[in-house]
C-alpha cells in the first residue's frame, strides 16, 4: 500500500513537471539580435522601463501581447510576481513623468512574432506551446521563464 | 478655631499630604504620558511612511527624481514630519529643512518594488519635534490636571466624610462628657449611624462608668451624712459634759475645750488663754504636785489623777478639782494630753472638816488610829464579825534614812492610794503609826481576805519611781490577820493575835517568794507560848 503511495506520487510529480515545462513563457528576439541571452534582472528592467536596451547596449522594444489574457498574467506572474492590474497601475503611476513607457501591445502571438520578424531590436515572449507550434525561422528564444 | 482641634488637624494632614502625592502623580504621569505621546508619534511617522512606502520603492527602482519629491512632500505635509531625504545610488535629495544629523531621525529601507531582498535606498525623515513635544505637553498637562483635580475632589470628599462620620459625632461626644458632672444622672446619647460602630461602644462604655460613678459618690454621701450625725452626737456629748474637757499638747497648747471649761473659767473670774502652761499648771496653786504626780503617772503607764487646788478662791472658799490626765497617742504617733476636771470642791471641804476632828491621818487621808479603834468597838458592840488585818512595810526604813523623809512620805502615800483602790465601801483603812497600816474588813471569809491582801501585795511589791532620785525602789509587806470572833471576843486579844502573826512571817516575807500573809489561827500555839513567856 505504502510502495503504492510513492509510486502513484512519483508519476503525478513527473507529470506536473512535463506540464510547467509545457506552460512555460519564452522570450524571443529577432533571429540576427546579437543577444543570445539575457538574465531575470535584464529582462525586469526592460519590461519595467528602467533601462529600455539590451546587455549590448542596443534600444530595445519591449512588447506585450493583449491575448489570450492568461499568457500576459503568466508572463508578469513570472517575471515580477505581479497580477497585470497592479503592472497596469504602476506604469499609470509612472507615465506622467514621461520617462519611460509601458511596452508596446501586439494584438497575439502571431502579430507579435511578425512585429519581432520585422524588427529585430525589439523584444516579446509567447508561449512554449505557441512557439512550438508556429515554428517560425525569423525568431530565436534568449530566455525562458519557468514558474 | 481650636488650633489642635481635630477638625483642623485632619483636614491639614488630609488635604497636605493629597497635595503631595497629587503632585508628585500628577508628575509622574506627565513625564510617563509624555514619553508615550513621543514613543507613539515615532509609530504614528513609521505608519506614515507605509502608506507611501509603494510609491518610494517606485521611486527609487527608477531614480524617478519627480516621483520621489511627490513622495518627500507628501511625507512633509504632514504635521509629525519636519522634513525628509531620499537616497538612493543615483538619487540624492532632500525638502528645504532637512539637515543629516539630526538627533530625532527614522531612517526607512526602500525595497525593490519587483525584486523583495534588494535594497534600493533610504528615507530619512526628521521628526518635527517642537510640533510633537507640544502636542505630548498638552496631552500630559491634561492627564496630570485631571489627576491632580481628581485628588482634590477625592480629598475634599474624604475630609468630608471623616468630618461627618468619625469627626463631628466625636467632637459632640467630648462637647457633651465636659459638660457632664460625675454623680449626676446626665448621660451621653449615642451618635446616628453609630449604634454599633466603636464609638457606639465608647459611648455606651462611658455611660456605664458614669452610672458607676455615680452610684459611688451616692453611697458616699450617704456615708457622710452618717459620720457628720456621729460626730454631731459626739460634739453634744462633749459640749453637754458637766466636767471640763481639755485636749492639749504636751507643751500646753489648748486644741479642745467644751463648755464646762469656759464655764470654770468665767467661775474663777480667769480669761480664756489659748495656753494656760503644761497640765494648765497656772491654773493650780502648787503645781510642782500635779507635775510631779504627771511625771510619776506617765512613767508607770498609768493614768495620772490626783486633788488639786486652784489658784483662785471662789467666795472666800478654794476651789478642789480631781484632775484625770491620760496620755493619748494619735494614729500619726503625735501626743496629746486629755485633762478632765471634776468640782470636788464640796468632797473636799467636807474632809477638811473631818480632818479638823482629828479623825483622820493627815499625809495619808487615811483613818487615824483612834478613829479606827472607836470604829472597831462600834462593830464589836453590834456583833458584826470582821477580819483584822495589820500591815507592816519592808524596806520602809532603809528608804527613809536614805532618800529623806520626804521619800518616805511618798513612799506612804503611794501604799496608801493603793490600799484605798483595794478596799470596798464599809471597809476601814487606817494609818495605824509609822509604817504600820490597818485593813478592816466586816463579814468577810478567810478565801476572799486572801484574794483582796493578795492582790493589794502585788501592787506594793511593784517597784516604785522616786522621780527627785531617779531611782527605783522595792518596797514589800507582812500582813497578820485575825477574825472577830474566832479569834476572839475581846478587841486588844484580835490585835494582839494579828500583831503575832504578822511578826511570826515578818522574816519570812522579806525574802523573794515567802509567805506575806499570816493568819492567827494558824499561829495559835505558838503565840500563845510567847504570850505566856
Amino acid at each position: 500500500m505504502r510502495i503504492l503511495m510513492v509510486v502513484l506520487t512519483l508519476i503525478t510529480s513527473t507529470f506536473w513537471c512535463v506540464q510547467t515545462r509545457a506552460n512555460s513563457v519564452v522570450v524571443i528576439v529577432h533571429k540576427d539580435n546579437p543577444n543570445n541571452q539575457i538574465s531575470k534582472r535584464q529582462l525586469i528592467d526592460l519590461y519595467m522601463g528602467k533601462y529600455v536596451a539590451f546587455p549590448n547596449g542596443e534600444k530595445a522594444m519591449p512588447l506585450d501581447v493583449a491575448a489570450p489574457d492568461a499568457l500576459k498574467r503568466d508572463f508578469y506572474k513570472k517575471l515580477v510576481s505581479m497580477p497585470v492590474s497592479r503592472v497596469n497601475s504602476y506604469w499609470s503611476r509612472i507615465s506622467f513623468t514621461g520617462r519611460a513607457s509601458k511596452p508596446r501591445e501586439q494584438e497575439n502571438e502571431r502579430m507579435l512574432v511578425n512585429y519581432i520578424a520585422q524588427n529585430p531590436n525589439s523584444i516579446g515572449y509567447v508561449s512554449r506551446a505557441q512557439f512550438n507550434k508556429m515554428n517560425s525561422k525569423q525568431i530565436k528564444i534568449i530566455m525562458e521563464l519557468y514558474e | 478655631m481650636n488650633k489642635s482641634g481635630l477638625i483642623l488637624r485632619l483636614a491639614l494632614t488630609i488635604g497636605f499630604s493629597a497635595v503631595f502625592i497629587g503632585f508628585i502623580s500628577s508628575q509622574l504621569f506627565y513625564k510617563v504620558t509624555y514619553k508615550n505621546t513621543l514613543d507613539t508619534a515615532q509609530a504614528d511617522i513609521a505608519q506614515i511612511y507605509i502608506t507611501v512606502s509603494p510609491s518610494s520603492s517606485i521611486a527609487a527602482y527608477l531614480s524617478d527624481k519627480e516621483l520621489a519629491n511627490e513622495v518627500l512632500n507628501g511625507l512633509v505635509s504632514n504635521n509629525l514630519i519636519m522634513a525628509a531625504s531620499f537616497t538612493t545610488q543615483d538619487l540624492n535629495i532632500a525638502t528645504e529643512k532637512f539637515t543629516a544629523n539630526y538627533p530625532h531621525q527614522s531612517k526607512f529601507q526602500i525595497v525593490s518594488p519587483f525584486l523583495k531582498n534588494e535594497i534600493i535606498g533610504e528615507v530619512v525623515i526628521n521628526h518635527d519635534i517642537t510640533y510633537i513635544s507640544s502636542r505630548a505637553d498638552t496631552t500630559a498637562l491634561f492627564v496630570s490636571n485631571a489627576l491632580f483635580i481628581q485628588s482634590i475632589v477625592v480629598t475634599s470628599i474624604a475630609i468630608f466624610i471623616a468630618f461627618y462620620f468619625i469627626t463631628k459625632p466625636m467632637i459632640t461626644i467630648v462637647n457633651t462628657l465636659h459638660t457632664i458632672h460625675p454623680g449626676t444622672s446626665k448621660r451621653l446619647k449615642t451618635p446616628q449611624y453609630h449604634q454599633h460602630s466603636e464609638l457606639g461602644n465608647l459611648v455606651n462604655d462611658i455611660n456605664a462608668l458614669l452610672a458607676r460613678t455615680e452610684m459611688q459618690i451616692t453611697d458616699e454621701r450617704k456615708l457622710r451624712a452618717e459620720i457628720e450625725l456621729l460626730e454631731k452626737r459626739f460634739r453634744l456629748l462633749f459640749e453637754n459634759s458637766i466636767s471640763p474637757i481639755i485636749l492639749m499638747e504636751p507643751r500646753g497648747n489648748i486644741l479642745l475645750y467644751n463648755k464646762a471649761f469656759t464655764q470654770l473659767l468665767e467661775k474663777i473670774d480667769a480669761p480664756f488663754k489659748k495656753n494656760f502652761g503644761p497640765m494648765l499648771a497656772e491654773l493650780f496653786d502648787d503645781t510642782s504636785a500635779l507635775e510631779q504626780s504627771v511625771k510619776t503617772a506617765f512613767f508607770n503607764d498609768e493614768i495620772a489623777t490626783g486633788e488639786y487646788k486652784l489658784k483662785a478662791q471662789v467666795n472666800n472658799h478654794s476651789v478642789w478639782v480631781q484632775a484625770v490626765i491620760s496620755s493619748i497617742r494619735s494614729d500619726d504617733l503625735k501626743s496629746y494630753y486629755q485633762v478632765t476636771l471634776h468640782d470636788v470642791s464640796k468632797k473636799r471641804r467636807e474632809l477638811e472638816a473631818l480632818s479638823e476632828r482629828a479623825d483622820y491621818d493627815v499625809l495619808t487621808k487615811l483613818a487615824n488610829r483612834a478613829y479606827t479603834e472607836k470604829q472597831l468597838e462600834t462593830l464589836i458592840n453590834t456583833q458584826t464579825p470582821f477580819a483584822f488585818v495589820l500591815i507592816d512595810l519592808n524596806g520602809f526604813k532603809q528608804i527613809n534614812d536614805r532618800y529623806g523623809h520626804d521619800a518616805g512620805d511618798e513612799i506612804l502615800i503611794h501604799v496608801a492610794t493603793q490600799m484605798k483602790k483595794a478596799v470596798r465601801e464599809g471597809e476601814i483603812t487606817c494609818r495605824w503609826g509609822g509604817d504600820e497600816f490597818v485593813l478592816v474588813f466586816p463579814n468577810i471569809e478567810q478565801d476572799d481576805i486572801t484574794q483582796v491582801l493578795t492582790r493589794l501585795n502585788q501592787r506594793i511589791i511593784k517597784p516604785y519611781l522616786l522621780i527627785q532620785h531617779e531611782v527605783k525602789v522595792n518596797i514589800g509587806s507582812s500582813m497578820g490577820v485575825s477574825f472577830y470572833p474566832n479569834d476572839s471576843i475581846k478587841l486588844q486579844q484580835v490585835i494582839n493575835f494579828a500583831d503575832q502573826a504578822m511578826y511570826a512571817i515578818k522574816e519570812e516575807s522579806k525574802t523573794k517568794g515567802g509567805r506575806f500573809i499570816s493568819f492567827a489561827s494558824n499561829v495559835a500555839d505558838d503565840s500563845s507560848e510567847q504570850t505566856n513567856g
